[in-house]
């Protein structure tokens, strides 16, 4: 029947699928009938509930203490290198809105605005649709000359394929190879692409807020820097190198960021799809700096 | 079992929005209303205490650092839990590519820890001793629906897999755990050892992540 050649008993994965209401009209009907006269059939069938519900009275158990401690202890951590370097929010929003921005280091001026990018707020605000300091201090940053510098990025699209095994052994040849030409090279003379290792686009659009892409992390030395700094937790980051290859055969961006606080690690990121929809389709694995 | 849209899920919400807006202490908080699951599922989902303490850590260490990419489309619940199974299979995955300890070797190692059928005391110790010999998408579904007890929806999201396949995979646990119970405890299933004399070959543990089918 639908227990294999030869059989004229119900298989188990049949059973399953019936349960599961995933079987097909026929089949369920055949394996009714089957069931009224078949006590084999009927003790797998009874085999499979008994099998569900040991799953579900699994005992509840805890996290074990010395579990505890150590995950307790891992984003102890991750909150004293956050703590170092983040702009509360509230922070972020006020040095925004205050006119005085722009009499503040351009540097300053993008550290903010990528900490507002990440962060979610401010690049909604229409200026005519805000007070006038908020207008002004949009308006100062857009002005500003952002200067912070990329300089030490190294730009790849070496098309390698990247998975949890060859992470350890591709890095280090972004790390410390010599791209053989500029990756950015087509927005270079333009503004709002890096010129001479710096950063001089205009300040983000409302757009920008938006989960970036693949194809917009290509076209963007800055996107490449917000996607970095969202990653970092709103720490804003300059990748070590950044890489368009594939991840397990797939269309990714590599970025390897430096580790806060360990400079003798690399975390490094893998973005499969876009850079800030959802953490879900990044992947992240710490390696030693090469 | 969700928390979405409940007091519980609008706590967990609020303690992430928290959290990105800097308040240390409010990361702490959600962890803690959430690691015990977590950690059965990492536990039950990979079968060895060391994995699963790697996996919930790592999870736990990602989601804090980017807790500010949560868009809310989900329960936090679910997202916490997507990204400790992801970490699963991850792990997974890199354990299985170590010329050191390849898949064959792992799966070796977990056949010889499994109680025979004499040796077998505890109901529930062999239950476990029979998930970790599932393929490791069939484990995270029946962990994640029948022991968890998430619908099938939240598991499809936690899984990064359609309802169907989710489905599917859970039926294809169940039979196999029922097939391997009777092996490993013909009490506990209620069949009896002589109706299944032949015991099924072993199981080599796949680590193909849905992801990867899904994208």
């Amino acid at each position: 029947m639908t227990g294999g050649p030869g059989s004229a008993h119900v298989a188990l994965d049949t059973l399953a699928d019936v349960e599961e209401g995933i079987a097909g009209t026929q089949v369920v009907v055949a394996v009714e009938t089957h069931l009224q006269s078949c006590s084999e059939c009927n003790e797998r069938l009874s085999r499979l509930r008994t099998t569900r519900a040991l799953l579900t009275t699994l005992p509840a158990e805890s996290m074990p203490p010395t579990v505890r401690e150590r995950v307790d202890t891992a984003l102890a951590q991750a909150a004293d290198e956050r703590s170092r370097t983040v702009v509360p929010l509230a922070q972020r929003r006020l040095r925004w809105n205050s006119p005085a921005v722009a009499g503040t280091s351009a540097a300053a001026a993008v550290v903010i605005l990528v900490g507002a990018l990440v962060a979610g707020h401010v690049i909604h605000r229409n200026p005519t649709r805000h007070d006038t300091s908020g207008a002004a201090g949009a308006g100062a940053a857009r002005n500003a000359a952002p200067s912070f510098s990329p300089a030490g990025m190294k730009e790849w699209a070496t098309g390698s394929n990247y998975t949890p095994a060859s992470i350890p052994s591709l890095i280090p040849k972004i790390v410390t190879g010599t791209p053989s030409s500029p990756l950015f090279g087509a927005q270079k003379s333009a503004p709002g692409a890096l010129t001479g290792g710096t950063v001089a686009s205009p300040a983000p659009t409302a757009t920008a807020r938006a989960a970036l892409t693949q194809e917009q992390l290509r076209d963007s030395p800055q996107a490449v820097l917000q996607c970095a700094t969202a990653l970092a937790d709103g720490v804003p980051t300059v990748p070590v190198a950044v890489d368009f290859a594939k991840y397990d055969g797939k269309p990714a961006v590599i970025l390897a960021l430096p580790t806060p606080a360990h400079p003798t690690l690399l975390d490094i990121w893998v973005v499969r799809t876009t850079c800030s929809s959802s953490n879900l389709d990044l992947y992240f694995q710490r390696v030693s700096r090469p | 079992m969700t928390t979405e849209g409940t007091a519980d899920g609008d706590d967990d919400r609020a303690l992430l929005a928290r959290h990105v807006g800097g308040d240390r202490d409010a990361f702490g908080l959600l962890v803690e209303r959430h690691r015990d699951r977590l950690w059965r599922v990492a536990l039950r989902t990979l079968g060895d205490p060391d994995d699963a303490a790697d996996a919930v850590q790592d999870a736990l260490v990602s989601a804090y650092r980017a807790a500010a990419t949560f868009r809310g489309e989900s329960a936090v619940t679910t997202w916490l839990h997507r990204i400790t199974v992801n970490a699963c299979l991850d792990l997974a995955r890199r354990r299985a590519s170590r010329p050191t300890t390849t898949l064959s070797d792992r799966t070796d190692a977990e056949t010889s820890a499994v109680p025979g059928p004499f040796e077998a005391a505890d109901t529930a110790a062999t239950v476990l001793a029979a998930l970790r010999r599932l393929p490791m998408d069939q484990a995270a579904a029946v962990v994640i629906v029948d022991v968890e007890g998430f619908s099938v929806r939240e598991a499809a999201e936690i899984l990064g897999a359609p309802e169907g396949t989710v489905k599917s995979r859970c039926a294809r646990a169940r039979a196999r755990l029922a097939e391997l119970l009777s092996e490993l405890a013909p009490g506990v299933s209620g069949n009896p050892a002589a109706g299944n004399p032949a015991p099924p070959p072993p199981v080599q543990r796949h680590v193909t992540t849905t992801r990867e089918e899904e994208l």
